[in-house]
């Protein structure tokens, strides 16, 4: 096998037939809304569709029959193109993770994609090399050996794999799908979408509305809307339960290996994420209000290398679906291989109340802006909108006070053990845990009010997640900077200043100010 | 005085200040800004003409703020703008309303690069651009003579090749 190139699958020549769909599909969907009757723009605007997906078809084709790739002793290398020649190569030791995935076409077919992932960042995200597709034999001998050899280049000797099964599916946990936002949403947005395509073949949305309103004869507007609410809201939930067992069928999150955490999920399109475990820089504990309220939350990995741009890709890094909080520290615990769990909250330090005066004027901020447009539109457009904000202004008011309230209580840091653990968070909850080793720099940040109230915003900076830190957010300077200086010793030391504050009777200023500067000069 | 003493931390400023000429390269650059805003609503308010004086209200206030911003912004942000490079780490200070400080072990660097901008370039100062594993961001030194970035990456560059692994 080592250093012979090879070549991608055929079969993923029957895939690239999907791109005749969109043209015969819309064809069909014309033929039916028009009775078969095609007019001459109708053929034009259809002829032009077809072609492109012909040309698309054309040059997936040609990168598929120029593709090949090779493991030799030091690189993995690819090719393609006809006439632009691409070659690209990862070194073996570089590698973090390999991906398999595999939609319903490729399943049917017997194949899959295969994904190779560096640990590194650039400007344009982690570097990916993408194989489509080989059979799912050939993927999955490809991955053991990518990974072993990964392994092997770092010298750790291999043991024999231990059957860790961390986590399966339990059929109970469907109980928090619908506890999110992406159920209606989504109804909303397929709705949406199908007018503009209907609309786009010449049937107006008058018509649609007119077979609505035909549809609920005599009823009142309250009732229309009220009925359609539920309708929504009763569709929103029956297409997140289906979204969940779609995307969680046989849900396994495993140790295969002493260096591998491994997640396979997934019904019609089936997900594999290997994650190498010497990757990992900690954990995050993640609760959506709803989810929180319901006492469920869901757990994350923060590592290096899983930040691809593919968008299936924006959730490899999601280990488990909403759980009960206690399984999810569970988990979170044998991820962290820390017991008790760094994210089960008891530890935390509070922050001072200066904080919570910030979370209130943010609040009041929302409630502002929300209540001026209304009086504004009132004002303008119509004195409805002024009875509307009264209206609003009284759930508002109270309800952005207590998410206040709730988030200056989310806040809190600490460290325990290996990790240093930060939480913050009302309309999303975080508990993130970050293995002090991971960290590699700081990062403070004051804003003009921080300043006035003694707070700052320190941030552990790790090559791991999308954004590269974790806040310690609105933390007293003082507290903040010895909480950095204590988790990574030595780091931070040589740029801090310590000074003896009296607590009790407040020191002459002259005085204070002669030590500051003796103390600089020493420095 | 009083017997219990509590040890408050903070951050010292790092040692090195940049070249003063940075200011009138921030000044610049504020006039720029300043000068775009105020052509774009020159043109969305000529495009809008029947809305009475709030036009020219507007302007106004913007082109009173921008000369604020001019004055104020450089002068405010050269106080600020700090660097120091250690034996082990880059650590630097940046900002004016909101301040920011850096700190970067060397041994945790990937690249170190001088950057000049045509702005810059017209002021005869350099940047230095110092990346690291993380997505957070590059640690930027702005404003500095030619001489002293080029130093700084001497520097950073010896002490970054001597640590083995890929930074991560």
């Amino acid at each position: 096998m080592i250093g012979q190139w090879q070549r991608l699958d055929r079969r993923t020549l029957a895939v690239h037939l999907k791109w005749l769909g969109p043209p015969i599909g819309s064809v069909a969907l014309y033929a039916l809304f028009t009775g078969g009757d095609f007019n001459r723009d109708a053929l034009i605007r259809l002829g032009v569709l077809t072609c492109c997906f012909l040309l698309v078809s054309c040059f997936e084709a040609v990168q598929l029959l120029t593709t090949g790739y090779r493991v030799t002793e030091e690189l993995f290398e690819l090719r393609k193109g006809l006439l632009l020649r691409q070659h690209k190569s990862i070194r073996l030791e570089r590698i973090r993770r390999v991906d398999l995935t595999a939609n319903p076409i490729h399943r049917v077919l017997g194949i899959a994609v295969v994904r190779i992932g560096t640990g590194e960042h650039h400007s344009h995200g982690a570097q990916e090399l993408k194989l489509a597709s080989l059979s799912r034999a050939a993927g999955q001998q490809l991955r053991e050996e990518l990974l072993q050899r990964a392994n092997s280049a770092a010298t750790e000797p291999e043991q024999a794999p231990e059957d860790g099964v961390l986590a399966k599916l339990d059929w109970a946990w469907i109980r928090y799908a619908p506890l999110t936002a992406w159920g209606v949403l989504s109804i909303v947005i397929i709705v949406g979408a199908l007018t503009r395509v209907v609309d786009w073949f010449g049937v107006h949305i008058e018509v649609l509305l007119d077979a609505v309103i035909r549809f609920f004869g005599t009823a009142s507007t309250t009732e229309v809307f009220v009925t359609l609410g539920l309708v929504t809201l009763v569709l929103g939930v029956l297409s997140s339960l289906v979204a969940f067992v779609e995307e969680w069928w046989n849900y396994r999150l495993e140790r295969p290996n002493k260096h591998t955490y491994r997640v396979r999920r997934g019904l019609l399109t089936t997900r594999q994420v290997a994650i190498d475990r010497r990757r990992m820089r900690g954990v995050e504990v993640r609760q959506p209000l709803l989810m929180r309220l319901a006492g469920a939350a869901r757990v994350e990995a923060i590592a290096t290398g899983l930040t691809g741009g593919h968008e299936e890709h924006t959730k490899i890094h999601v280990l488990t679906p909403a759980i009960p909080k206690p399984e999810a520290d569970r988990i979170a615990a044998a991820v962290a291989e820390q017991f008790p769990s760094p994210t089960a909250s008891t530890r935390l330090t509070g922050h001072p109340k200066p904080a919570l005066r910030r979370r209130f004027v943010r609040a009041a901020w929302v409630v502002l802006g929300v209540l001026g447009l209304l009086v504004l539109g009132g004002l303008t457009v119509s004195p409805n909108l002024l009875t509307a904000a009264w209206i609003t202004a009284i759930p508002l008011v109270p309800i952005c006070a207590a998410l206040a309230v709730d988030a200056y209580r989310a806040l809190g840091h600490g460290l325990t053990g290996a990790y240093l653990v930060t939480r913050y968070g009302a309309i999303t909850r975080s508990t993130v845990a970050v293995r002090t080793d991971g960290v590699i720099g700081w990062r403070v940040v004051r804003s003009p009010t921080q300043r006035l109230s003694g707070l700052a915003t320190v941030s552990a900076i790790t090559s791991a997640g999308k954004r590269g830190c974790y806040k310690v957010r609105d933390v007293g300077v003082s507290e903040g900077l010895s909480f950095a200086d204590e988790a990574v010793p030595g780091l931070l030391a040589p740029f801090l200043r310590r000074r003896s504050t009296p607590t009790a009777t407040p020191v002459g200023t002259e005085e204070d100010v002669t030590t500051r500067n003796i103390l600089d000069r020493a420095q | 005085m009083s017997q219990s003493t509590e040890v408050e931390v903070e951050l010292r400023p790092p040692l090195h200040q940049v070249n003063p000429r940075a200011r009138w390269w921030w000044t610049a650059q504020a006039l720029l800004t300043s000068l775009l805003l105020l052509g774009v609503e020159y043109l969305v308010f000529s495009w809008f003409s029947d809305w009475g004086p709030t036009p020219t209200a507007i302007t106004t206030c913007s082109a009173v703020l921008g000369l604020l911003y001019l004055l104020v912004m450089p002068h405010w942000r050269f106080r600020v703008h700090r660097w120091e490079t250690s034996r082990d780490a880059v650590y630097t200070s940046s900002g004016w309303l909101w301040q920011e400080w850096r700190v970067a072990p060397l041994s945790r660097i990937q690249t170190v690069d001088m950057q000049r901008g045509p702005l810059q370039l017209l002021f005869g100062l350099s940047s230095v651009r110092v990346t690291t594993a993380s997505a957070a961001g590059p640690v930027r030194i702005e404003g500095l003579t030619p001489d002293a970035a080029q130093g700084i990456v001497r520097h950073l560059t010896r002490r970054t090749q001597d640590t083995p692994g890929d930074a991560t």
